[in-house]
């Protein structure tokens, strides 16, 4: 993937991580039923938008990142269509107070994975760093039986 | 008790160890299965020529230094290092264009600045600020033992100001290279490093630049060769009151209540001691030497978890003159792109290829009297898989050898074909069969990050007491001076250990 490829897409995840996270922090003001519509649109767009955008981007990313790369990005916008579902849902069975406290702690948490996520793309799509962190990662399970030898 | 210590193995570390141990008054064994002392760093003769095993150049000359201080001897009476000036030569694997790399930072930089005055400039400020700190840090790292995580802590405490600059560790090699040079021709001269280390540069940390800095601060080459090193380390440690038998290969460990108490020769004969140093591959201690049934299975996990370091093929030729080298050694100059392809496409599927010519070294031309008058003796190394490809090595290996040959004449030195008298190579198989290392991998584990310092076998055995471990399977890791600082580790620990019993 070239770095302008992943440059834009760090940023799109680390933007509608942001978003999230700004979701959820004003919890008490999604709590009321006038702009709980701004929750499922922004998760339901989000998940038609990361989707569309990371199965045409999986395309331009190297053969080694993709295998990592597409399924990552599928489970990424799974997610949001889910947390959307969820909320959808939480609207109709739930107290405004409840609905604020889950606001805040899911979107919260996710919107922090999809930053994350996007570093991580950021990295991982340029060869240099990929290698090296899949050999990090490689060794990884075994460093407590090493240390113990 | 027949003897305090036993030490495993007489290459650099065993003897290292030995010595260190023996200069300190306690009666020191040292075993070695082969005829010789130096495993890897030991030389051979044949028809004349002088060869050596593996190992043919010396940096970190106060590793030396320390060595014969620690035992309260002049390093000089002993043996004499030759400066290597140039370091080397190169050849453009690509355009064949030669260089020659002159053994000052300034005449280094003077060549870099003729494809880019930036990087000469960048080279230089490498040289005076990030080279001075990791050679800092490599410092810190051989002279701390590992054993337990507040030792990786240590090694911090003795350099602090390696902390703010972990991205030399965290980062691949190929990037800390990108964020210090520009033009590729400075990032193919750096590159090197990261193969002497035993790693492809995406694969390797970028510490290992350390080497670059280390290059340039003196390499050298000991005055009858690299088994002069050994074999000075063999008389220091008789003359402090050690003793070294040859031909003597340890069978098995004897073990009392698991802690070493001593050693099963393969001819039968049992020798005891209150503590066993093992220079041997810490795979085949653990596994063959004291067996799987004697240690916990966690510590059978971790050893069979780590990926090994290249093995080599190794060719030595005898030569009717003296070949047209600017320096003792003549490298490969390639990009680190084709440094990694070629070892994820070629040597990483098992593909022997004597292309993969990394080294050629010339002995003779430092020192005259390891060639008959008015020749050569020549050795070049290539990176060759353990298992390779469609044969086994004793079916290939003299192929290989005239392959190797054919391509020394058409890139490196045109014209050494007619000049041969003499020619042998040594094969991964003939690495692991002589000098029992898995695989013929002389740098034993990978250097890989997760495979250093507290996560490679400890100096001090963490499940068989009175156990210490040396070599280039244990902390600090393979090459002359790691397993010259290992031996002094080891040494160190069980000094504390036994004299602090004792006093008890």
């Amino acid at each position: 993937m070239r770095k302008t490829c992943a440059i834009l897409l760090s940023t799109l995840l680390a933007a509608l991580g942001l978003w999230l996270i700004a979701i959820g922090m004003m919890h008490g003001r999604f709590s009321q039923e006038q702009n709980r519509s701004i929750v499922s649109l922004t998760l339901m767009g989000g998940f038609a938008v990361v989707l569309v955008i990371s199965l045409v981007l999986s395309r331009l990313a190297d053969k080694d990142y993709r295998v990592l790369f597409t399924p990552a990005m599928v489970l990424l916008s799974l997610g949001l269509l889910l947390l959307g579902v969820f909320f959808a849902f939480m609207e109709m069975m739930v107290s405004a107070d409840t609905y604020s406290i889950l606001l805040l702690v899911f979107l919260t948490c996710y919107g922090l994975a999809m930053i994350m996520n996007g570093v991580a793309n950021y990295f991982l799509s340029q060869r240099v760093y990929r290698l090296y962190f899949f050999e990090f990662v490689r060794s990884l399970p075994y460093v407590y039986y090493r240390y113990r030898i | 008790m027949d003897y305090d210590v036993i030490v495993v193995g007489a290459g650099v570390g065993g003897l290292s160890a030995g010595a260190v141990l023996a200069r300190e008054g306690l009666k020191t064994l040292v075993l070695e299965q082969a005829d010789d002392v130096g495993g890897c760093a030991a030389s051979f003769e044949n028809s004349g020529f002088h060869f050596d095993v593996g190992a043919c150049i010396i940096e970190v000359l106060k590793a030396h230094a320390s060595f014969y201080e620690r035992l309260g001897l002049r390093m000089e009476d002993y043996i004499t290092f030759l400066p290597n000036d140039p370091l080397y030569e190169l050849v453009d694997i690509l355009s064949g264009e030669r260089f020659t790399v002159p053994a000052s930072a300034e005449g280094t930089a003077e060549i870099i600045g003729r494809y880019s005055k930036v990087d000469a400039l960048a080279f230089m400020r490498f040289m005076r600020e990030q080279g001075k700190l990791m050679d800092a840090f490599t410092d810190a790292v051989f002279t701390t033992a590992q054993c337990s995580a507040v030792d990786l802590l240590k090694v911090f405490g003795k350099c602090p100001q390696a902390i703010p600059n972990l991205r030399y560790l965290m980062f691949p090699f190929n990037k800390v290279v990108d964020m210090l040079f520009v033009h590729p021709f400075t990032r193919r001269l750096v590159c090197n490093s990261s193969v002497i280390g035993g790693l492809p540069p995406s694969r390797q940390a970028g510490m290992m630049l350390w080497q670059t800095y280390a290059e340039h601060t003196g390499m050298y080459y000991p005055r009858g060769g690299m088994g002069a090193v050994p074999r000075a380390m063999a008389r220091a440690l008789e003359d402090v009151g050690g003793e070294i038998r040859l031909a003597s290969r340890v069978d098995r460990l004897l073990l009392e209540k698991k802690a070493a108490r001593g050693v099963l020769l393969s001819d039968g004969t049992a020798i005891t001691s209150r503590a066993v140093v093992s220079n041997a591959n810490a795979t085949n201690l653990y596994f063959k030497m004291i067996g799987e049934e004697y240690i916990p299975k966690l510590v059978a996990k971790g050893l069979r978890s780590y990926e090994l370091s290249p093995s080599c093929a190794v060719g030595h030729l005898g030569l009717d003159y003296r070949p047209p080298m600017q320096a003792q050694h003549i490298m490969a100059l390639a990009d680190p792109e084709l440094i990694d392809l070629f070892w994820s496409d070629i040597f990483g599927k098992g593909i022997a290829v004597p292309q993969s010519v990394g080294l050629i070294s010339c002995p003779s031309h430092m020192d005259s009297s390891l060639a008959p008058e008015g020749g050569a003796a020549l050795s070049f190394i290539t990176m060759a898989p353990r298992h390779p490809q469609g044969a086994s090595w004793s079916e290939m290996k003299w192929d290989y050898l005239e392959l190797g040959i054919d391509m020394l004449d058409a890139m490196y030195i045109p014209g050494i074909k007619e000049h041969i008298v003499f020619k042998t190579i040594a094969t991964p198989e003939d690495f692991e069969k002589r000098l029992l290392i898995p695989d013929g991998s002389i740098y034993s584990y990978s250097m890989s990050i997760l495979s250093q310092m507290i996560f490679r076998p400890s100096n001090r055995s963490k499940c068989i007491k009175d156990l210490y471990l040396s070599g280039a399977s244990t902390h600090p890791s393979g090459s002359v001076p790691g397993a010259l600082y290992g031996g002094l580790l080891a040494a160190d620990l069980a000094l504390k250990d036994l004299n602090g019993r004792w006093r008890g």
